[in-house]
């Protein structure tokens, strides 16, 4: 599990420095990615995709104001 | 500017006896009538203007058949009107026997409480406020309603579902629900009704004011002050906005109007609570903007006293993305021709706008 956790993590984080271009952590605010918002939405399309989840609405609707990790928290509970 | 001038003078439930003698003047000076009604059009005014140019037998001059026009559009509103009111009090029966508090906003509250006359007020959709956490709650209520998400497809006459990627877009980027809408059988004067369900103020999505916002409201409408407030944001929303000003739908009379009538009950001693709840709920910037061009618009002393009040609490707006708020000549009449002109596309700043906005429309690259 604990493995899984951290492929998971890594996975995460790669997508999101793949967009962005810059080094992030799971502390960095999506505000600071300094993407667009078309931008914004593919990313999350992408890691719907990756994980074959759907991303519930009040994360969405908050989204701007959320951090990494807590995407990656939402990904770890419908893994589990 | 002599259409513009009888416009705005036009552009008002009630009319003063000094409203009414300017009008008079202007018409008699000589009023290009088919400018003028597609000045209504695109202001979305022409109910209100027919039913003042009705009520005071102002029709003198014009040709009977773009009354008739008018006469036609007035009728059509008051038709869909009708309908939408019952609508509306369907939904809201239908949240309250769920357990789901909602608010009626714009329009919907308008209609009954300023515009009484319901062919005077073009009401396109119908508009609520909710609370994020019963975004599903909503979902269930109004799917049971038949109501979708999605969009009407005119060349189709049906109802098609929102692409992934637009309802996904919108969820992170707009402060409301995206768009439910149905489709209406038996009735000539609507063919599609939209409920729009917002759950902030703006853009900003400042949730931690909604509890708030609820513990002041009444039978289902906010207080005075918040529903004016709401008002007020919607309007900077639109008014500063890339995608409004895109879809040239930005600023027009209609807004601008429904926050003088809302505003219309409120003296001094109000004045202030308005002003420091909008500075409470950080909404100051909003309702600043209202009132100084609705004292540009409708030269009202009251709008100036409302920015003397914010001054007095130490707020002042000076500048927004697309307007300079200096009391210049030059910016006066840069705002009055952003306001009666059919497209402000040229304003818009960012290249990547219009390129983002095809694709979220076709939903691909």
């Amino acid at each position: 599990m604990r493995n899984d956790m951290k492929k998971i993590e890594s996975e995460v984080l790669d997508l999101f420095k793949k967009f962005s271009g810059q080094d992030l952590t799971l502390e960095s605010e999506m505000s600071s990615l300094g993407i667009d918002s078309l931008q914004f939405v593919k990313l999350i399309i992408a890691l719907e995709d990756m994980y074959k989840i759907e991303i519930d609405d009040e994360t969405l609707y908050i989204s701007n104001g959320i951090k990494i990790k807590d995407f990656y928290k939402f990904i770890l509970d419908k893994m589990s | 500017m002599q259409e513009e001038k009888t416009l705005i003078l036009l552009s008002r439930y009630e009319l003063t006896d000094i409203e009414l003698k300017k009008i008079r003047d202007l018409i008699a000076q000589g009023v290009d009538w088919y400018r003028l009604f597609i000045l209504a059009v695109n202001n979305k005014v022409v109910g209100l203007v027919y039913y003042n140019l009705y009520k005071y037998g102002l029709f003198e001059r014009m040709k009977p058949i773009l009354l008739y026009l008018m006469k036609y559009y007035y009728v059509g509103n008051r038709e869909r009107n009708k309908f939408i009111l019952q609508e509306k009090q369907e939904i809201l029966s239908a949240m309250n026997e769920n357990g789901v508090n909602i608010l009626a906003l714009k329009g919907g509250v308008l209609l009954e409480s300023v515009y009484k006359d319901y062919g005077s007020r073009t009401c396109n959709d119908l508009d609520f406020f909710c609370c994020l956490k019963d975004v599903n709650k909503i979902d269930e209520v109004v799917r049971k309603l038949g109501y979708i998400q999605g969009e009407y497809d005119w060349r189709m006459q049906c109802i098609v579902d929102f692409s992934r990627v637009k309802k996904t877009g919108w969820k992170m980027n707009m402060n409301t629900i995206p768009t439910y809408i149905k489709k209406i059988e038996g009735n000539e004067f609507i063919d599609f009704l939209e409920l729009d369900f917002s759950y902030a103020f703006d853009l900003r999505k400042d949730v931690s004011i909604s509890e708030d916002i609820f513990s002041q409201s009444m039978n289902n409408e906010m207080s005075t002050y918040d529903s004016i407030i709401y008002l007020c944001s919607h309007l900077y929303k639109e008014a500063e906005n890339d995608i409004w000003i895109d879809a040239k739908a930005d600023l027009n009379l209609i807004k601008f109007c429904d926050v003088r009538e809302a505003c219309k009950n409120l003296n001094e001693a109000n004045l202030e609570l308005l002003v420091r709840r909008s500075m409470q709920i950080k909404c100051a910037e909003a309702v600043f903007y209202c009132a100084y061009y609705l004292f540009i618009i409708y030269e009202e002393e009251f709008f100036q006293n409302i920015m003397l009040c914010f001054k007095k609490n130490g707020y002042m707006l000076k500048k927004t993305k697309y307007d300079k708020l200096d009391f210049m000549q030059s910016s006066r009449n840069r705002f009055m021709k952003r306001l009666f002109s059919y497209d402000n596309a040229n304003i818009l700043i960012g290249e990547n706008f219009i390129k983002n906005k095809n694709i979220i429309e076709k939903g691909e690259e």
